[in-house]
């Protein structure tokens, strides 16, 4: 009765000061699609890089992450920390560019950046198609995400937490698009990281000199080396690395800051939030295989049950206080991939076909909004179980976006040629993962080599080999 | 140049990061992979810090 009590009040407080800073952004004025969803492109630095970082990381880090770690070792760091690296590099190499040339041809939705780099409009709907297809699992399993934690605070209360999640996601990206998402991207960015430190905090008290004790133990088993066998580590690490350019939710946030000032400290606070973040969840991983392997906690068979496990040894106010986190962190990732799909609802579809006015397309992006939550809750309700398989596909889907959109963004000629090249590597390059998928399921496709590759290399491959033949043409 | 420079420096950077995690420290018995990789992301930051104070495209 006490647990309840304690999760009642602090999702209660969660909600209502996520649902009073989305409100106290309306005071923004929203005239057109680029305010409603770029923010006008006039984001402040800290603004726009707690967001990037808040819809980067979601409930896979405090969840899944722990829990490879727990069961891979140091290798799960390295799996994140190639993440960071590249983006890290990602962003400082070509976030400069393609900020400036999102205000100078006021691009909103992503599909409509690779339709314009290449001058061929209907590969915006080719996008638009990748985008949902890889992307509704990856939103479902976040709403799927917050289910489970309010069930885990609150039993038998699941549904509530998708009632819950879906109105709070409707009301905190539908008021104000994208000012009301990063004002509360903010809020929930900081109480993710607080509340992995106070995690990490406690359970080293906790645990003690045990961590040490245990931590030998785990050198005897292999689990400080290298323990992923390398095809496992590049397949899983190649569509994180392309994460930045390849998933609309963070690309479109690249179009928000409002000045050069901004975007960098977009990227100076993002890498310290990233890295932060991944090293704490990664030691909270380390640190619990540690505490089992000298019998202070018992053996977790389940990666995703080892957070959970552990948070019923902390006090209760800590522990509640991290499972919101793991829903902010749901609901933050979630919040972004129905903004950007809407986008391109609004914007590719109505405003770019139909030529509808900005009000219009403004209110029709929030009913897709709605449809979009409304579909998300559906699949998040049934509980499919390959929904959350697939949403482990969604990078692995998108990949072929890394070679078309970064060829476009740096030769982008807008010629026919390279339109249908880019069209034909993007079909290609998702098909293969489609169909690897349908023959080996979701996970193993992921580890199953093609052609004794990688299958995640391979898929970069085919997708970068069709889009060089007209480069190397010219 | 500084631009190609600081291209060449991430893929080193990149391709450390994959293999002296096989190459040198697979078998490692403490926390140097870990220690290694932490590292690895200063320095990379570091670099970028001085990457985005100093380049010009960021003026143009």
């Amino acid at each position: 009765m006490e647990e309840l009590t304690a999760a009642v009040i602090t999702l209660t407080l969660y909600l209502l000061v996520g649902t009073i800073i989305a409100l106290l952004s309306r005071r923004v004025g929203i005239k057109t699609t680029s305010d409603y969803y770029v923010a006008g492109h006039r984001l402040g630095g800290i603004l726009a890089a707690i967001s990037y970082a808040a819809t980067t990381y979601s409930a896979f880090m405090m969840v899944g992450l722990v829990g490879l770690t727990y069961a891979t070792g140091v290798g799960a760091f390295g799996f994140e920390i190639t993440y960071l690296l590249s983006t890290i590099f990602l962003l400082s190499y070509i976030a400069p560019k393609v900020w400036k040339l999102a205000k100078e041809r006021n691009w909103v939705s992503p599909a409509e950046m690779i339709s314009d780099l290449y001058g061929l409009k209907p590969l915006s709907l080719i996008v638009a198609a990748m985008y949902l297809l890889a992307l509704i699992p990856y939103a479902s399993a976040q709403l799927i995400a917050v289910g489970r934690m309010v069930e885990g605070m609150a039993p038998g209360l699941y549904w509530l937490g998708i009632v819950l999640g879906v109105v709070a996601a409707l009301i905190w990206t539908g008021l104000s698009g994208m000012w009301s998402l990063a004002s509360t991207d903010l809020y929930q960015g900081l109480w993710m990281i607080l509340a992995a430190i106070g995690f990490v905090v406690w359970l080293f008290l906790w645990g003690g000199s045990d961590i040490a004790s245990g931590t030998a133990k785990m050198a005897e088993k292999g689990l400080l080396g290298m323990k992923w066998s390398p095809l496992v580590f590049v397949s899983y690490s190649i569509p994180w690395a392309f994460f930045a350019v390849t998933n609309p939710q963070v690309v479109q946030k690249l179009y928000t800051p409002k000045d050069e000032k901004a975007l960098r400290r977009l990227i100076t606070l993002f890498t310290l939030f990233g890295l932060s973040y991944t090293v704490i969840v990664t030691v909270i991983g380390l640190a619990s295989r540690a505490l089992t392997e000298v019998g202070r906690l018992p053996v977790i068979k389940v990666g995703d049950q080892v957070t959970p496990s552990l948070l019923s040894y902390a006090p209760l106010p800590l522990a509640v206080f991290v499972f919101t986190s793991i829903v902010a962190a749901a609901m933050t990732t979630m919040d972004a991939i129905v903004l950007a799909l809407s986008s391109t609802a609004s914007r590719d579809v109505y405003q770019r076909y139909l030529g509808g006015d900005d009000r219009t397309a403004i209110n029709l992006g929030r009913v897709s909004l709605l449809i979009l939550l409304l579909v998300l809750s559906y699949v998040a309700y049934l509980k499919i179980g390959f929904i959350v398989d697939l949403s482990v596909l969604a990078s692995a889907l998108l990949l072929p976006l890394a070679p078309v959109t970064l060829i476009g963004w740096f030769y982008g000629r807008r010629s026919r040629v390279m339109g249908y090249a880019a069209a034909a590597s993007l079909a290609s390059g998702f098909l293969i993962g489609l169909y690897w998928a349908l023959v080996h399921g979701a996970r193993k496709s992921l580890t199953t080599p093609i052609l004794g590759l990688p299958p995640t290399l391979f898929i970069l491959l085919v997708s970068t080999l069709i889009m060089a033949i007209p480069l190397l043409r010219r | 140049m500084r631009d190609k420079a600081y291209l060449m420096w991430s893929m080193l950077v990149l391709a450390l990061s994959y293999t002296v995690s096989y190459l040198v420290l697979r078998e490692c018995r403490d926390l140097s992979l870990y220690a290694f990789w932490l590292v690895l992301t200063l320095v990379h930051f570091a670099v970028t810090l001085i990457y985005l104070r100093g380049n010009v495209t960021w003026k143009s």
